[in-house]
């Protein structure tokens, strides 16, 4: 049986980790790390999963399961990288050329209406969540502040929010919205491309 | 001065004047190895306690990316641009008792491992 990883439920995890609701009393630095972590992970599997339905519409859970292992962290984090670069003023002249038709694709992508905001909130929170899960998971010098925990469940939070709306915006005839899924089916391509594609376990 | 503490500087008077959602009381400019092998470029801002559990996610986000915006246009008019993210993290140095960790103790030697 198919049990999906949803990221509503990972991010329940990480609120009762940081003590979203705790009461006065000092937190334990063990679930701080676990909070920002699975944090992180709830913004993973939300990537994920939409990129394997951006790939197979129609896939049952068993094959969405199965592609969604296509992705790696580093995939998605070079193409959140390229998301930024999109954003920003640089001429594609002055971007390097391993990332310049990528760059160009997803300016091309978004019709003329720029980068979605909300896009650029799942990039830069994937990157920033994504080094703040390393610091967690691994540094033995790590921040151990409840409102710094906090504030990454906020960001993933935030993030997978955002990407409910790109996805449901394919959905929507209104121009600047399917400009906007198209760009965040762009990026989840792109996040394929770079983890290398297809692959068996 | 060398190159890293020129941007710091740059980032800090800029930081100083730019009207923030959020007002970091200070900065600190240092490189990172990111997940891909790849340096980049890494603000640490100390931000004052926050009004509730935690910032204001949408007012925290807008004062990382400004300020992430702000060091990329410097190092790219510097030519300093590494390969990697720019990440600004944020943290405090106003923390309560409450909200700051136990250290973790090790093990007795009656405990299993």
């Amino acid at each position: 049986m198919t049990r999906p990883i949803y990221a509503d439920t990972l991010l329940k995890t990480a609120s009762n980790l940081a003590g979203v609701k705790a009461g006065a009393g000092r937190p334990a630095l063990a679930d701080l790390r676990r909070a920002t972590s699975t944090a992180y992970y709830a913004l993973f599997h939300q990537i994920t999963r939409h990129g394997a339905y951006n790939f197979l519409p129609n896939a049952s859970e068993e094959v969405a399961a199965e592609i969604s292992r296509w992705y790696s962290h580093t995939g998605i984090l070079r193409s959140a990288q390229l998301v930024i670069k999109a954003q920003s003023n640089a001429s594609l002249k002055s971007i390097g050329k391993d990332d310049r038709s990528a760059v160009m694709a997803l300016r091309e992508a978004s019709q003329g209406h720029g980068i979605p905001s909300k896009l650029i909130v799942v990039a830069d929170s994937f990157q920033s969540l994504q080094n703040a899960r390393h610091r967690a998971d691994y540094d033995s010098i790590y921040d151990p502040f409840r409102p710094v925990t906090l504030s990454h469940v906020a960001d993933a939070t935030a993030a997978v929010k955002a990407s409910w709306w790109l996805w449901r915006s394919k959905e929507l005839v209104q121009v600047k919205r399917s400009a906007a899924h198209a760009t965040y089916s762009c990026f989840l391509s792109l996040a394929m491309m770079k983890s290398g594609g297809p692959k068996g376990r | 001065m060398d190159r890293s503490e020129e941007l710091n500087e740059r980032v800090s008077t800029w930081v100083d004047s730019a009207e923030l959602p959020i007002q970091p009381k200070r900065i600190e400019l240092s490189t990172f190895e990111d997940a891909l092998g790849q340096d980049g470029w890494q603000v640490t801002i100390t931000l004052p306690h926050p009004i509730g559990s935690t910032w204001d996610q949408e007012a925290l986000f807008k004062t990382r990316r400004a300020i992430s915006n702000e060091l990329d246009r410097i190092t790219a008019e510097l030519d300093a641009g590494l390969p990697g993210s720019t990440l600004v993290n944020a943290t405090t140095d106003e923390a309560l008792d409450d909200e700051t960790a136990l250290e973790d103790t090790p093990p007795t030697e009656t405990e299993e491992l």
